[in-house]
Order: structure tokens, then sequence, then C-alpha cells
């Protein structure tokens, strides 16, 4: 891989789009978690390409080239959603957006629950933790977060998502 | 919960053409270092959704055009049509619309074959209900011999003779793809784009290039469905205070689906008004957020209109009335104030929402602004209080005033080394929404040559203003 970071560095663009497609499910995935919809989350992964090969010279230190690529990711992702005004609306009836009232109590955990429950920095930490598997120590430092806050938004997010969740012992 | 959330993470459906799409970022980027294009240049339009302009040479020459039979209709074809292989390709897509109409013979098969630079595109069958378009067909041949990896395949397609992205019928158009016994399968699917409904036309198909190898494959497929029943006709409701009137102007039984064309006409500029969901007599759920196909939008003499279809599951029989469930999102312009003052109050133009900024100050590469937002509901939840802080730390963008001007405002990228987008927002008092935010001028967003004086914050209210839920209205349908 190292090898590849530094063709990829020189400008090899076959090189990029070796290294890049290992992660790019990911990055789908996680743009998708922010945006909601495959279009504007082909948006932010072909942006994410773009900005990462654009800037590698600036990868200074080649281990980290995959949260490199989150951190992009994320960036691009908020932008979308910035242009596209879709940044956390306040509804009027906010426990309706929560969909956890008036209705049955799904049994199971969606990825609409997950998407529509937690807002982005609780999404990001869940992705991050999760599906990533990073440590909260990992992540403290991607997001350039304290470490205490990582685990107390981590907890909250869980504390939400479990309210979705008939038999909340799922934990 | 931890396996569980990472299951429900991984279910998250990557489409086929991610990699595709990874390259024209990369190719973007090398064409721009080619051209040693200027900064400002770097941003990349995000509402250029599809540029499938893959650079190249001169046309590869044509190898080989095969040409076979034309299409065979359904009504000649019905036996065919009801053997099991039909609804197969359905049900291998997941297409529960096309396995439902394979059932009853509505679907038309084609046989059109074409073979260019050793790959043969060849498409099979045929749907259209409601405004929803299916073409599948198979693709195989030397598809390795273009720049996508094994088991990827890309087509830059039009339809109707329309070129590159300036092509109504890419609008929502998807695409799926197996691995086949040959090659590979593949289905379309397209909304129909027009507000006549034309139930009867030739669609002409042109695919471009396939994984980047060059060709003309041309195709003209017969799309037919059977006229639909309408049920409903220009039924209007009209909200004066919100300044929005809907028309729901026809909704339409096709053979699975049912179409809703409606009519949607803001006072405002940018409101974008909805159908939510919509319930039957008995409370039954007929879509809640269904997407919408734009018609068309424009000027007209009441205000700002806009034309919208929604392809919805087909409405039971005997069913009496409808209920829809309006919204409206606001449109606040953005408001700024240069920072030559130290405190000023932020007004949202149609809302309460306000923020008095109290103080202002420059510390080394900070900049702190100390404000109240003002209009704000007074017993939040906690988590309400935490959306609204999060979201206030995108709220502000921080321009210098030379660059102000140069922002478009159709893609409202803010000037790079000329702007700060994002500010750490500290909560000074809760209760009384007091709040600190502080900006950091040698950050990830470096601002060039900083001073107060020439500095303009702006502030967009959108994100705290919501969407509006407007009165239920009820359609009556006609019976018998």
């Amino acid at each position: 891989m190292l090898e590849l970071i530094s063709r990829a560095q020189k400008g090899d663009d076959e090189a990029f789009l070796s290294l890049f497609q290992t992660y790019e499910n990911d990055m789908y995935r996680m743009a998708f978690m922010y945006v909601k919809n495959q279009e504007d989350a082909l948006d932010v992964v072909q942006e994410t390409a773009y900005r990462a090969f654009k800037n590698i010279q600036t990868l200074r230190d080649p281990r980290y080239f995959k949260t490199w690529l989150i951190k992009i990711t994320m960036s691009c992702a908020t932008d979308v959603l910035r242009k596209n005004k879709k940044v956390v609306y306040l509804n009027h009836d906010y426990a309706e957006w929560l969909g956890s009232e008036g209705e049955d109590l799904p049994t199971v955990l969606t990825i609409k629950q997950i998407l529509e429950t937690l807002d982005e920095q609780e999404k990001n930490i869940v992705f991050l933790k999760y599906y990533n598997d990073l440590t909260f120590k990992d992540i403290s430092e991607l997001l350039e977060l304290p470490l205490g806050t990582v685990k107390t938004v981590l907890y909250r997010a869980l504390e939400k998502l479990r309210v979705q969740v008939k038999g909340a012992d799922l934990l | 919960m931890s396996k569980e959330i990472k299951r429900e993470l991984e279910k998250i459906e990557v489409p086929a053409e991610l990699h595709e799409r990874v390259k024209l970022g990369v190719a973007k980027a090398k064409q721009e270092a080619l051209e040693d294009a200027r900064p400002t240049k770097t941003t990349r339009q995000l509402s250029n959704k599809r540029n499938k302009k893959i650079a190249g040479i001169a046309a590869a020459s044509i190898l080989a055009i095969t040409l076979s039979s034309g299409f065979i209709h359904p009504g000649m074809n019905q036996a065919l049509a009801s053997t099991p292989l039909l609804g197969g390709i359905y049900e291998k897509f997941g297409d529960k619309i096309g396995m439902h109409l394979a059932e009853q013979n509505l679907v038309t098969e084609l046989d059109q074959a074409i073979t260019q630079n050793g790959v043969t595109v060849k498409l099979t069958n045929v749907y259209f209900d409601g405004d929803v378009v299916s073409i599948t067909g198979n693709v195989s041949g030397d598809l390795e011999k273009g720049h996508n990896e094994p088991g990827e395949v890309s087509f830059d397609v039009n339809f109707e003779n329309n070129k590159g992205d300036n092509d109504p019928w890419l609008n929502g158009k998807s695409t799926s793809l197996q691995e086949a016994a040959t090659g590979y399968d593949f289905q379309w699917k397209l909304n129909y784009p027009y507000k006549d409904m034309n139930e009867e036309f030739t669609l002409p198909i042109s695919i471009h290039n396939i994984n980047g190898i060059k060709g003309e494959w041309n195709f003209n497929v017969p799309i037919t469905q059977e006229q639909g029943k309408v049920l409903v006709i220009n039924q209007s409701q009209a909200y004066d205070n919100d300044g929005v009137k809907i028309t729901i102007k026809e909704l339409k039984q096709a053979n699975v689906t049912s179409t809703l064309t409606f009519e949607t006409i803001s006072t405002y500029e940018g409101d974008h008004i909805d159908l939510g969901k919509a319930v039957d007599e008995n409370g039954t759920v007929l879509f809640k957020n269904a997407n919408n196909t734009r018609l068309s939008s424009g000027k007209v003499n009441e205000g700002y209109q806009q034309v919208l279809r929604k392809s919805i599951d087909k409405i039971a029989e005997g069913t009496k009335a409808i209920t829809f469930y309006p919204t409206v999102s606001i449109a606040d312009p953005t408001v700024q104030q240069q920072l030559n003052t130290s405190s000023f109050t932020l007004e949202s133009e149609r809302t309460d929402l306000a923020i008095k900024v109290n103080n202002v100050k420059q510390d080394g590469n900070k900049l702190i602004l100390d404000y109240q937002f003002q209009g704000l509901v007074k017993d939040m939840s906690n988590h309400q209080f935490d959306v609204i802080r999060h979201n206030l730390s995108y709220a502000f963008t921080l321009v210098d005033k030379d660059f102000v001007d140069k922002i478009d405002p159709e893609n409202p990228v803010p000037p790079e080394g000329h702007s700060i987008s994002r500010n750490e927002v500290k909560v000074i008092d809760k209760n009384n929404h007091q709040f600190q935010a502080v900006f950091d001028l040698k950050g990830e967003e470096r601002y060039k040559n900083f001073s107060l004086e020439d500095a303009v914050l702006k502030m967009d209210f959108y994100s705290f203003i919501g969407t509006k839920e407007l009165a239920p209205f009820t359609v009556e349908l006609p019976q018998g």
C-alpha cells in the first residue's frame, strides 16, 4: 500500500484508483449516512475522490490514508448537506420526526432509524465505531474531540437507538 | 446492539456505478492538474450529477454491427411472456412491479442486439406502468478491455437523442446489474419525464460508451401501456396565510402503480411545497415521503409554480376519499452584516428568529462573537437544544467583503482562503440562549489577511425553521 501511495503522490492515477477502491464502499456508506439518498451519496464519493487525488501530496503519514479519506468524505458530505439545505431540520412536530410516538415501536433496528434518529455527530461516531471498528482514541483524534466527549456522544446515540427498539436490553 | 448496527449499515446498498463516479472524480483532478487550474476551480459543481464525458481521442472504428429482428408486442407474444423466465428476470432484480406485470402478460419482449468493438448489448424486455419505464437487457463481450474493474459495467447512455446531462430521462434513472451466464443482465428504471402522458411511443436509446469502450449502440424501443383510469381531476386547496396553493391535477391508476400529479404555487420564491403523506378513509397510509419527478417549474401570475408527479402503490378499488398532508419548507434569505460594528442584530426575514450580537472581538487567530439567539421556543428538550447548537456551528459564514459578490447564488461555495464557514459553538447561558461563536482564522479553512472591518458575517436561518405542516385536506373519489 505504501508503494501505491507513493506512486499516487507522484500523480499516478491508476495507483490512486487501486488504493481508493479498497475503501470506496465504506466511503459510500458513510456518505449515505449523511445525505440519505443515492444520488447525493454518489456525488459525495466522486467529490471525495477528486479532493483526495488533488491533495494526496499533503498526506504526510501514509498509514493514515483511510482516516484521511474518512475526514474528506465527512467534509464533502457536510458541504452537500449545506448546499442542499438539509442540515438537520427542526420540525414543528418533533416527536413525529423522531418516529417514536403514535406508531407501534419497531422490534428491530433499521437503517432508516439510525439515519433519522441520530444527529450528524452521533452518526459519525456510531459509523466510525461500529462500521469501521475504530477505537475511541482513533475517533477522538480523527474528529478532534476529547475522548470523553466521543464516549458520551456514542452512549447518547445508543440510548436514542435503544428507545427505538422494543425490548431495550439489546446493548 | 453493536453487531446489529454494523449489520444494518452493511445493508446500505452500493450502486454499481460507484467506481465509475470515483474515476470521474480522479479524472477531473488529473485534468485540472494538467490544465494548472486556478484554485477557485477546485470545488466541483456538486449539482453536476452526471458528467460522463470520458476523455478520449477520435471514435474507435466500428468493427461490426448486427441488428437482429425488432420487437415482439405483448399481444403477439403472450405465451412467451408468461413463462417463468420473464418473471424471473424481474425477480432477479427484486422488481415487484415487473413481477406483477409479467404475471399479467404486460411486459413487452424485445430481441434487439448490437455488437460494436467486441461488446454486445441485447435488449430483452420493457414495461411501462404509470410513470415507470423499465428496460432490461444483457451486455457481454470484451468488457474487460475497458477501464472498469471486473464485475463493473457502466453505460454512457442518452434517450430520445438528447445530449449529455441535458436529458430529462436521466433524472431519477437507476441501473441494476447482475452477473449472467454470459456477461451481465442489467435493468434501467426511468421516470416518464413529461407532463402529458403518451401511452404509446418509441424511445430512441443511444449508448455512447460502455466501460469506456466507445461505440454507437442505438436502439428504438417500443413503449406501451394501457390507458389508465383517472380518479381525480383538478381539486385545489389554498392556504392564504402561508401563500400556498395546491392542486391535485390528476390521480391515475395504472396496472400496478398509480401516479399522482399535483401543482404547487407559492407566493414566495424558493419555498418548497410537498405532499408529505396521504391516507385513505380507512386510515391506510398510501404514501409517506415519496419522491417527486418535477415536470415543470416557473413563474406564473399567482406566484412560483411547480408541477410534480409521484409514483405510488396502486390505490385500492373502492377507495372513497384520500386525505393529503401538505408541508411547506420556508426559504429564508441569507442575512449579513459587515463587522465594522461590534453590536448588531441579524433578523430572519420571514420568522421571529434573530441573532443579537453583543460583542465581536479578535483575539490573536480567533474571532469571537457573543450573541443571543432570539425567538426560539422556551421549553425545548435537551436533544432539540443539542441540534440547535450543532446547527449553529454551520450557520455563520465569515467572508471577506471583497469576495461576497463573487459567491455564486446557485452554488454558494464560500471562497477558499477568504472565508470561514465553521465555528466552534460555546454555550454561555443555556436558558437564555446565549452562545459564543469562535472562528479559527488559521484553522483548516484559512482566512488570508483578516481584518475585522473588512469582514462580513453571513447567517442562514433555514436550519432553524423546519418544515411546516399545513392542515390536511381531503379529496373525494368518484365511485363506480
